[in-house]
């Protein structure tokens, strides 16, 4: 006895419709996703290029300020002091931007699975930092930090 | 009647054929549509990376040594050291 052959055609209809499906919903989902998680490993890696000698001319700016207002040496000193902190705690900022983009852009080069959460708290850090300041470097970058 | 010989002639003329050759084209169409998922984005291309920046940071330090040095003096600028 004989099975009939349209159960076997159902499946193979269905299977062939499923896999239609997949490549007209599906195909572009992945590529759109890498593609823009590379464009924004990309966008941090220029705007913290574009921050560099901004925030290098405006602590510049201040401590040429500070040695400007100073009333001798050890006033100067301490003027400088206080500039050097604050401006310390923005390159570290943007050397942990540097580290987290270093290793999101390694990920995405060798095809490890990337998790973008440590790149843009990193880099929403780096925003706090210069919100104080009158550097803005958000150019670029569609990461919103609150 | 019906037996397991018989069972197992029509499942290899019948359904299992069929589904076999589906799962064929499925796993085939899976490959073309992984292709596509993965087109247009090679993976080894070299990504932008953040520059150095202490280059940038010294050349910046050597201005204020030299504004110390020109408003208190010579030795004034060891008290600016950066890093």
């Amino acid at each position: 006895m004989m099975l009939s052959p349209w159960p076997g055609r159902f499946v193979a209809a269905s299977c062939a419709l499923l896999a239609i499906w997949m490549v007209v919903f599906c195909s572009g989902c992945g590529a759109s996703a890498l593609a823009g998680q590379r464009a924004a490993v990309n966008a941090v890696a220029l705007a913290a290029n574009a921050a560099i000698p901004l925030v290098a001319e405006a602590e510049q700016r201040e401590a040429l300020a500070a040695i400007t207002a100073a009333d001798d040496l050890p006033d100067a000193q301490l003027r400088l002091m206080a500039c050097h902190r604050k401006w310390d705690a923005i390159w570290l900022a943007l050397d942990a931007v540097a580290t987290a983009q270093n290793a999101a852009a390694t990920d995405l080069e060798t095809g490890r699975p990337l998790d973008l959460g440590t790149l843009r708290a990193a880099w929403c850090a780096l925003q706090t930092v210069l919100g104080g300041t009158d550097v803005d470097v958000t150019a670029g970058v569609e990461w919103g930090c609150q | 009647m019906r037996t397991v010989g018989s069972g197992l002639s029509a499942a290899s003329r019948g359904l299992p054929g069929d589904a076999g050759a589906a799962l064929g084209i499925l796993g085939a169409i899976g490959a073309v549509a992984a292709e596509l998922i993965d087109g247009g984005v090679d993976p080894v291309a070299e990504l932008q990376r953040v520059a150095e920046r202490a280059p940038v940071r010294n050349r910046a330090a050597s201005k204020i040594q030299d504004a110390l040095r020109a408003r208190f003096g010579a030795d004034a600028a060891s008290v600016y050291t950066r890093e």
